[in-house]
């Protein structure tokens, strides 16, 4: 089931000289349980991908269905589906506002009309599942770090219980400890919750760690769809559109040209460092 | 004397309760000495909180010392009549591309800051042109920043900045919302101008394998240096970044892994070119044998 995509399009600002067709003719299905890696150039498209995803921008033509039913449908709840699909948009701790942080993250269930009790364990276990320590929970959310912060902000969406979770670059700006934390953080919470996720990065080293799929955008249309081997292994074409591959695959591939370790696009850093001693070994 | 000299800097943020009284006091800086001279590329690192964009605003007198001292070409930024002069010789590129684009069109962008300094018409084209091609944007020049991408538009910040002459040019995190590409056009931009112009760049920076591009490192935490050195010497103590919540680049932590192996590595890998001579050499020499 999951949430599908049928030839979507989206035109900006349609029959003006600034018109730019962001989208074009979009068709995938995030299935349940994924991990999407989403990358692209600035400018691709990948913003106003998500934005459909959860229902914040509409489809110029085309369907998108969730679990099998158009989210377009006049007897489909969008309210729901804004719940269902959970966005945590770039520095989301710039939206912080409440007076304590569980203030805050009880901010979006309260809004889901659940009772004040309801809201406020539900926001204590999101507040957990971020791993943000419990002495912060009354204090103002402007005292926190900037990491502490951005995880009280991803815990106010977490506390909606979103089916999907939908990051655009959670670790920009974060300190290389704080980066792989917070998304140690995003993956646990997947399996626990049993969630897909999507995140939106420019991080070619985040994206192979941790997504089971990648989808690249070029110009507002899908440019390749696989594995993060399959996509990966592609590099030159990553480079033709503004990516990259990730570090290890870079230094495996000159390797490889070498004739040092046979297997095709290491991602990972403990095989690549096998396969590499192994090579070396056999000589 | 050096070009930057920064002597036992301390900084506190001052926090006021409604009656005006100081109510917290952060220390952000704790006796930072760094000296960096002409011509020099040097990289600051450090974690969230460690003081790199407090020290970063110091070096154009953005914000003054509250211990020590900060001396740019031998003026002292806490003198409020040397402010101009300083801005002048220290030039920065923010974070942000979208915040630092005022013009409609792309040259009049890169002029603005001369406009500013009364530059006379003829010297504003002739540098405008320069330090656009010098980015490699000459050919945007007379069209709008609007549909530029993130890393085009970093570059033409930095012609902005680079049209003035500054004689230091500081990075605070500039690549840090940019795309592979955007990353690498504007390192690529900042390496030829230290390389070809002698321009002095200090880059600030979250990414591990952009300041192994640099001539010296300095390690911030907690508001001091705990660290300086080239790159060699400064991702060789692998062990101790961690505590500072950093990484080595790839290529050094793939080198470390190997060693582990029992494969000998030589210590001090920064970069993949390194990394990729040293293993063909290891199998050269070894053969089987290893």
């Amino acid at each position: 089931m999951g949430l599908e995509f049928r030839n979507v399009n989206h035109t900006y600002n349609p029959g003006t000289t600034v018109e730019r067709h962001a989208l074009k003719d979009i068709s995938f299905t995030l299935e349940d349980g994924e991990y999407l890696g989403l990358i692209g150039h600035t400018g691709s498209g990948k913003s106003t991908l998500i934005q459909h995803m959860n229902g914040l921008l509409k489809a110029d033509s085309g369907d998108i269905l969730y679990d099998g039913q158009s989210i377009y449908d006049k007897s489909y709840s969008m309210n729901q589906h804004h719940f269902k699909v959970g966005m945590v948009f770039q520095y989301p701790e710039h939206q912080l506002f409440e007076t304590t942080v569980l203030k805050d993250v009880c901010f979006g269930p309260g809004n889901m009309g659940l009772s004040e009790d309801e809201a406020v364990s539900r926001a204590k276990e999101a507040l957990k599942l971020v791993e943000l320590p419990e002495i912060y929970w009354d204090k103002s959310p402007f005292i926190l770090s900037g990491g502490q912060k951005r995880r009280a902000a991803i815990a106010g969406v977490i506390a909606m219980d979103p089916k999907i979770l939908i990051m655009d670059e959670p670790a920009a700006g974060l300190d290389p400890e704080g980066r792989d934390s917070i998304l140690e953080s995003i993956s646990m919470i997947r399996k626990e919750r049993g969630i897909t996720v999507v995140l939106v990065s420019h991080n070619m080293d985040d994206v192979a760690k941790y997504a089971t799929r990648v989808l690249v955008l070029n110009k507002g249309s899908i440019y390749m769809d696989g594995t993060p081997k399959e996509v990966f292994s592609r590099t030159k074409e990553l480079y033709d559109v503004g990516l990259s591959a990730p570090g290890i695959t870079v230094i495996t591939e000159r390797l490889k040209s070498l004739g040092i370790g046979e297997e095709d696009c290491m991602i990972s850093m403990d095989d690549a460092a096998d396969m590499i001693a192994k090579s070396l070994r056999k000589g | 004397m050096s070009l930057v000299e920064v002597k036992d800097l301390f900084y506190e943020y001052r926090e006021r309760d409604e009656n005006g009284e100081v109510d917290i006091v952060t220390t952000a800086l704790e006796g930072v000495s760094v000296n960096v001279e002409k011509g020099d590329f040097i990289a600051i690192i450090g974690s969230n909180g460690s003081g790199k964009s407090t020290f970063a605003k110091h070096l154009n007198a953005i914000l003054k010392p509250t211990g020590g001292t900060v001396i740019v070409r031998s003026l002292d930024t806490s003198l409020e009549e040397n402010t101009l002069e300083i801005r002048k010789t220290a030039g920065m590129v923010f974070q942000n591309p979208d915040n630092q684009i005022i013009g409609s069109i792309i040259e009049e962008d890169v002029a603005f800051g001369l406009e500013n300094l009364g530059v006379p018409t003829d010297e504003m084209k002739k540098r405008v042109k320069e330090s656009l091609k010098t980015v490699g944007m000459w050919e945007y020049a007379s069209g709008s920043p609007n549909r530029l991408s993130g890393g085009q538009k970093q570059r033409v910040a930095i012609a902005g900045i680079v049209a003035m002459k500054p004689e230091v040019m500081i990075l605070d995190e500039s690549t840090a919302m940019l795309d592979p590409r955007g990353r690498k056009e504007v390192l690529d931009a900042v390496e030829e101008l230290n390389k070809e112009e002698g321009m002095t760049v200090i880059l600030i920076t979250h990414y591990m394998d952009e300041a192994a591009r640099a001539h010296k490192i300095f390690v911030l935490h907690e508001g001091q240096v705990k660290m300086s050195g080239t790159p060699e010497e400064v991702f060789k103590r692998h062990k101790e970044l961690k505590e500072y919540k950093l990484k080595v680049p790839v290529a050094a932590e793939l080198a470390v892994r190997l060693r582990e192996k029992g494969i000998p590595v030589r210590e001090g890998i920064t970069n993949d070119d390194e990394l990729v001579q040293e293993i063909s050499r290891i199998r050269s020499e070894h053969g089987t044998g290893i």
